[in-house]
């Protein structure tokens, strides 16, 4: 009878553990602003059909749609198609675009789907992982506190994470979106989000802790 | 490895697995901006939606068709196994390619073909103006409840009663003097 309760209470403590992992990025109010404000002015530009709106919108994701892509599995050439298809769909599909505000996860939505679609066009594909990318010399980062073989080893377990909660992952803690912003890129409820983020932060403690 | 420690790393995983990205990535994309940024149309959502799901335009369209030739025999109450289900096809093909006046002829007796075959006494005029002429009757005929249902050449229904279908009459003869 107590083995369940302590699993129970460890299982709660871990939530506990990983609350203030979940939103660790939140920008200061004052550029959280001028970023809704830019977003928005934006998002009017390109339903009016604005050009320069459309290449703005290049410019300021381009990078992270791409990275974005590269950390879901897909090579590098992929990768690049990929982002500009998220891209064609976005100027095609901007009608769709309900609230101004949320340029920003739309934008992961539409990228999730296109690369969902991919994998789902080449079932015979693997999916590639994440440990492709270069890592940085430990110089390079000036970080010494930082373990690189454990860090390894929390990408391979990142990279081998179902699907789902691979994506959680990627999208809070690889490309900084808050909770909200990625469940919305998600297309799930804020709370599966952050109940899938628990789950994907429980394996990726055991696996490297 | 403590919580600390993870929490940290999870913090630098975004920096960790972040790479250079091609410089012209950005000019390569920006080459595709199409000369029309929106290209969904009005009316065009069912088309869309299916189009959205990967299947080819074709496709979409012959589901739509098909969606609309079942609809229409489930709720005209026709023998969808019949040969009738082709010549529904054209019907609603028919009425979805325009409003020319045969088109128009065409759709009119079919529906008062339907109405006899439901047993309904039906009055129609066959040389009523076109579609556009949205006074002038196409058909009408008695309801249980002694009142008139008129179908107008717009198709337009409406129910009145016997002095008010006895004025339109008069007034689209009048019009056709």
């Amino acid at each position: 009878m107590t083995k369940p309760t302590k699993k129970k209470e460890k299982n709660a403590e871990q939530k506990d553990d990983s609350a203030h992992l979940i939103g660790m990025w939140r920008t200061s109010s004052r550029e959280a602003e001028t970023l809704d404000r830019r977003r928005n002015s934006l998002a009017v530009r390109l339903k009016a059909g604005s050009h320069e709106a459309a290449a703005e919108l290049v410019d300021l994701y381009h990078k992270q749609i791409y990275l974005y892509m590269r950390r879901l599995g897909h090579n590098c050439q992929g990768s690049e198609d990929l982002t500009q298809e998220t891209f064609l769909s976005a100027w095609q599909h901007i009608s769709q675009l309900k609230d101004d505000r949320s340029l920003n996860s739309w934008l992961y939505r539409i990228a999730g789907n296109v690369s969902r679609f991919y994998w789902r066009r080449h079932k015979g594909l693997k999916m590639g992982s994440i440990d492709g990318f270069d890592v940085p010399d430990k110089g390079e980062t000036g970080n010494e506190a930082v373990d690189y073989e454990k860090f390894e080893q929390l990408r391979a377990a990142v990279a081998q994470l179902p699907d789902k909660l691979k994506e959680t992952v990627v999208l809070h803690y690889m490309q900084h979106l808050t909770i909200v912003e990625a469940a919305q890129a998600a297309g799930i409820r804020e709370g599966t989000f952050k109940s899938r983020l628990n789950r994907a932060l429980t394996i990726l403690r055991t696996q490297v802790m | 490895m403590k919580e600390d420690e993870f929490g940290k790393m999870m913090g630098e995983l975004g920096s960790f697995t972040a790479e250079p990205v091609r410089p012209t990535l950005a000019d390569d994309i920006k080459a595709h901006i199409p000369s029309k940024l929106e290209s969904h149309h009005k009316g065009m959502h069912t088309v869309n939606i299916i189009i959205d799901l990967r299947v080819s335009r074709l496709a979409a369209a012959g589901v739509v068709v098909i969606t609309l030739v079942l609809l229409a025999g489930l709720l005209g109450d026709r023998n969808s196994a019949s040969d009738g289900i082709l010549e529904d096809a054209r019907f609603v093909i028919g009425l979805l390619r325009g409003t020319d006046a045969k088109n128009s002829q065409v759709t009119a007796e079919k529906m008062r073909e339907h109405l006899v075959d439901k047993g309904e006494d039906v009055v129609f005029y066959p040389n009523a103006g076109d579609r556009q002429d949205s006074n002038s009757i196409r058909m009408h005929w008695k309801l249980p409840n002694g009142r008139y249902k008129v179908v107008f050449s717009d198709y337009r229904e409406k129910e009145v009663s016997a002095e008010e279908l006895i004025k339109l009459l008069a007034r689209m003869l009048q019009q056709q003097k």
